[in-house]
C-alpha cells in the first residue's frame, strides 16, 4: 500500500507540475435554477476572472466588494468578465440571490450547490480566484484574499491583453 | 473489490503518464494538511491527548484523459484532530472512482457525491471541517436525453469513516424544464422535478412489521418570472427505525417553500420550512453525523462573526417549523444615505419552533395541526448589517444581532432560553503599497448562560502574500477567561501555509446546520494547503 502511494506521489509530481488546468465540464445552476455547463463560460475571446465564494465567508465578500468597486474601470480597460461561483449549499441558495441583487454586483453568478465544480478545480478553501485567458485556459490562480489582492488579479488580466 | 478499483486507477494513471508526453491527459489535485500540537490548559478545561498531537491530511488526485476521468482521495488521520470521531484513526485511499463523461451521459463507478433537488431527499457530500463524508460507493449515471430533461440514478453503500455502512441506497431523480420543452418564447423559467430513494438494511429483531426497506420520494417545482421566483419542495418518507429507539418511527415529511423578489439594488427572500420525522440514515445504528442520506440545513442565516456563532442553530430533523426573511438593499451612489460610494444594508429574521407533540419511548407523535406553531420556541434571530465605504482607504461593516437560543432544547442541560444581543464593528483601512489593517470589535450581552463576551481582532496584511493576526475572545460574564490566538499565514498562488497559537473554545461548530461538538483545546496549529 505504501509503495503504491509513493508511486502515485511520484506520478503526481512528474505530471502535475507540467499540467495546465483546463475548465472541466461540470453542471452548475443559474440564480433562476437552470442548469449550465461550466465549459459554456465565455467572454467572446476576452479574459475572465472566476472567483469561488460563500455567503458566510468574510474575506470572500471583501474580495467581491473590492471587485465591484473596480469593475467599471477594469471592464472599460480590458473587457474582462467576472464570474462568481457560490459554493453555498441549499441552505443559502435563496439568500445568494437576494444578496447578489441587493448588493447590485456586476458579476455573472452561479450556484455550485454540491461543490462539484469546486472539487473538479481542486479548490481547497474559499476565496479562490482564477484568471482565464481568451481561450478559456486557466493561466493564474490564487487562494485567500488580502485587501489589495485585486491589483494583482487585474495585473494578470492586463498581461493577457498585451 | 477495492483492489480492482485500485488497479484500474493505477492503470489509468500509468497510461496517462505515457499519454502525457503526447499532451493528451491532465493530472490535477489538491493537498490539505491540518495539524495541532496540544497542551493541557486547566483554565479552559482543555486536556491534551496522550501523544499531544493531531493531524488530518487529504491528498486528492484526478486524472482526465479525453472523456475518461479517474481519481482518488487519500486520507490520513494520525491521529485525528480533537473533536473528530476516533473511528477516523487510520489512513488509506478511501475515495476512488473511474468515470466516463460526454455532454449527454456520465457514468461513474466507485465513490461519488450527488444531490437530488435541494438535498432534502438525498445528498452525498464531503465537509472536512465537520469530518463528514457520506459519499456513495457504487454506480452513478446521469443522462440528458434532450436539453430540457435531466435524469440521475444512484446505487451503492455510503461511506462510514474508513468503511461503508450496512444499508444499501438506491435512487432516481428527474428534472424537466417545462417552458424549454414547450418551446415557449419567454424569459420565465419553470422547472419541475421528482425523486425517489430507497434504503434497505436487514432487520432480524423481534418487532413485528419493522421496516427493513424504507422508501422516500420528493416532488418539487421552481418558477421564475420577471422579478419574482417561487419554489416548493415536498418530501415524504416511510416508516423507519433508528438508534434512539427500539420502536418503529412513524412516517416523516418535509415541506419547503420559498418566494423571492429581486431587482437591481434590492433582494428579498421569504422561506418557510417544516420537518417531521425526517432523520434518514442508511444504517439504523448510525449516530452523530454518520450515514445521513438527506441534507437538512438550518434555515437561518450563517453568521460570519465569532460571537454570533456561540449560539448556532442546529436543525431539529424530528420536528421543527419556522421561516426566514432576508432583505438586502443598496442606497445608490450620490444619494443622501448612499454617499459617494453607496451604502449596503441587509436585514434578516428567522424563527423556529418545535413541533407540538409527545415523545413516547423515543418516538415522536405530532399532535399539532400541520401549520401549528404551538411548540416551544427553539431559535429566533433578528439581525441588521450595514456596509459602508467612506473613502478609497476606509471601509466599515456594522452589525447588530438579536438572538434567542433555546439551549436546553438544542444542546441539553438546564440553561433554558438564552437571550443575547451582539454588536459588531469592523473596519478595513488600506495603507500604501498593499498594506492593510482590519480591526474587529464585538460585544455580546446576555443575562443567561455564560453572561457577557467581548471579542476583538487585529489583522495586518502585507501584499497578497503575508497576513498576521491577533485575536481575543473574553468571557467577562462568568468564567473570566481569555481565548487569545495569534498567528500568520503565507500565500503564494494556490499554496497557503498558516501557523497559529492559542486557545479554542468548547462549543458547537456548525456548517450548514450540521454541527459537531468541538472540545476545548490549547496549542499550536499548523496548516498547509495546495491545489495543482
Amino acid at each position: 500500500m505504501k509503495k503504491f502511494l509513493f508511486a502515485l506521489l511520484l506520478l503526481s509530481v512528474s505530471i502535475g507540475i507540467q499540467a495546465q488546468k483546463k475548465m472541466p465540464e461540470v453542471s452548475v445552476k443559474t440564480l433562476d435554477g437552470e442548469e449550465v455547463s461550466s465549459v459554456e463560460f465565455s467572454n467572446d475571446g476576452k479574459p475572465m476572472i472566476i472567483s469561488f465564494w460563500a455567503t458566510w465567508c468574510k474575506p470572500c465578500l471583501n474580495e467581491l466588494s473590492a471587485f465591484t468597486d473596480e469593475f467599471d474601470d477594469w471592464h472599460e480597460e480590458t473587457g474582462v468578465k467576472i464570474i462568481a461561483i457560490s459554493i453555498d449549499d441549499t441552505r443559502a441558495s435563496a439568500r445568494v440571490k437576494s444578496l447578489v441583487y441587493g448588493k447590485d454586483w456586476p458579476f455573472e453568478v452561479y450556484l455550485d450547490q454540491n461543490q462539484d465544480l469546486k472539487r473538479a478545480l481542486n479548490v481547497v478553501n474559499v476565496p479562490h480566484t482564477f484568471v482565464l485567458n481568451g481561450k478559456g485556459e486557466i493561466v493564474w490562480e490564487h487562494t485567500s484574499y488580502n485587501p489589495g489582492n485585486e491589483d494583482e488579479v487585474i495585473e494578470q488580466v492586463r498581461q493577457l491583453i498585451k | 473489490m477495492n483492489k480492482v478499483y485500485t488497479c484500474l486507477i493505477l492503470l489509468l494513471l500509468c497510461c496517462g503518464n505515457m499519454a502525457h508526453s503526447q499532451n493528451k491527459g491532465t493530472l490535477t489535485g489538491s493537498f490539505e494538511s491540518n495539524n495541532q500540537i496540544y497542551k493541557n490548559d486547566s483554565k479552559i478545561g482543555a486536556v491534551a491527548p496522550k501523544d499531544k498531537f493531531g493531524s488530518n491530511n487529504y491528498l486528492k488526485l484526478d486524472y482526465t484523459y479525453g472523456n475518461f476521468k479517474a481519481g482518488i482521495q487519500y486520507e490520513a488521520y494520525l491521529p485525528p484532530l480533537l473533536g473528530y470521531d476516533f473511528q477516523l484513526e487510520d489512513n488509506g485511499i478511501v475515495h476512488r472512482f473511474v468515470s466516463y463523461e460526454n455532454q449527454d451521459l456520465s457514468i461513474t463507478v466507485g465513490n461519488f457525491y450527488e444531490q437530488f433537488g435541494s438535498g432534502l431527499l438525498f445528498r452525498a457530500y464531503e465537509d472536512r471541517q465537520l469530518g463528514l463524508n457520506n459519499a456513495l460507493e457504487g454506480v452513478n449515471v446521469k443522462f440528458k436525453p434532450t436539453d430540457y430533461i435531466s435524469l440521475k440514478a444512484v446505487y451503492g453503500k455510503q461511506r462510514k469513516y474508513f468503511d461503508t455502512g450496512k444499508g444499501r441506497v438506491r435512487g432516481f431523480d428527474g428534472e424537466l424544464d417545462v417552458l424549454t420543452a414547450l418551446q415557449a418564447k419567454t424569459n420565465s423559467v419553470f422547472i419541475v422535478g421528482a425523486g425517489y430513494v430507497n434504503r434497505y438494511q436487514d432487520y432480524t429483531g423481534p418487532v413485528e412489521g419493522y421496516p427493513s426497506s424504507v422508501d422516500a420520494w420528493s416532488a418539487r417545482m421552481d418558477f421564475t418570472s420577471g422579478r419574482s421566483a417561487l419554489q416548493f419542495e415536498y418530501v415524504s418518507k416511510g416508516k423507519d427505525g433508528n438508534a434512539n429507539t427500539p420502536q418503529i418511527v412513524s412516517e416523516g415529511n418535509a415541506l419547503l417553500a420559498n418566494y423571492s423578489y429581486t431587482q437591481r439594488g434590492l433582494g428579498f427572500n421569504f422561506s418557510f420550512r417544516r420537518l417531521e420525522n425526517m432523520l434518514f440514515r442508511s444504517e439504523r445504528e448510525a449516530a452523530n453525523n454518520e450515514l445521513l442520506i438527506n441534507y437538512l440545513p438550518a434555515n437561518t442565516k450563517q453568521h460570519k462573526y465569532s460571537l454570533a456563532n456561540i449560539y448556532p442553530y442546529s436543525t431539529q430533523a424530528m420536528g421543527e417549523i419556522g421561516a426566514q426573511i432576508d432583505f438586502v438593499y443598496t442606497f445608490k451612489k450620490k444619494t443622501a444615505l448612499g454617499g459617494k460610494y453607496g451604502t449596503r444594508i441587509a436585514f434578516n429574521y428567522s424563527h423556529y419552533n418545535k413541533l407540538e407533540g409527545t415523545l413516547v419511548d423515543g418516538v415522536f407523535y405530532s399532535d399539532s395541526e400541520f401549520l401549528g406553531l404551538d411548540g416551544d420556541k427553539l431559535y429566533r434571530d433578528f439581525n441588521v448589517e450595514i456596509n459602508k465605504k467612506w473613502s478609497k482607504k476606509l471601509k466599515s461593516t456594522f452589525a447588530f444581532i438579536n438572538l434567542e437560543y433555546n439551549k436546553s432544547a438544542l444542546e441539553g442541560g438546564d440553561k433554558g432560553l438564552v437571550k443575547s444581543k451582539i454588536y459588531v464593528a469592523d473596519f478595513l483601512y488600506k495603507f500604501k503599497k498593499g498594506k492593510a489593517l482590519r480591526t474587529e470589535v464585538q460585544y455580546l450581552s446576555t443575562d443567561q448562560d455564560m453572561g457577557d463576551w467581548i471579542a476583538g481582532a487585529l489583522e495586518y496584511n502585507i501584499g497578497s502574500k503575508w497576513s498576521f493576526f491577533i485575536s481575543d475572545m473574553y468571557n467577562s460574564g462568568v468564567s473570566d477567561t481569555h481565548y487569545i490566538n495569534a498567528g500568520g499565514s503565507f500565500v503564494k498562488n494556490s499554496t497557503r501555509f498558516s501557523l497559529s497559537y492559542g486557545r479554542q473554545r468548547e462549543g458547537l461548530l456548525c456548517v450548514g446546520g450540521v454541527c459537531r461538538m468541538v472540545p476545548a483545546a490549547s496549542g499550536l496549529t499548523i496548516s498547509l494547503s495546495k491545489s495543482f
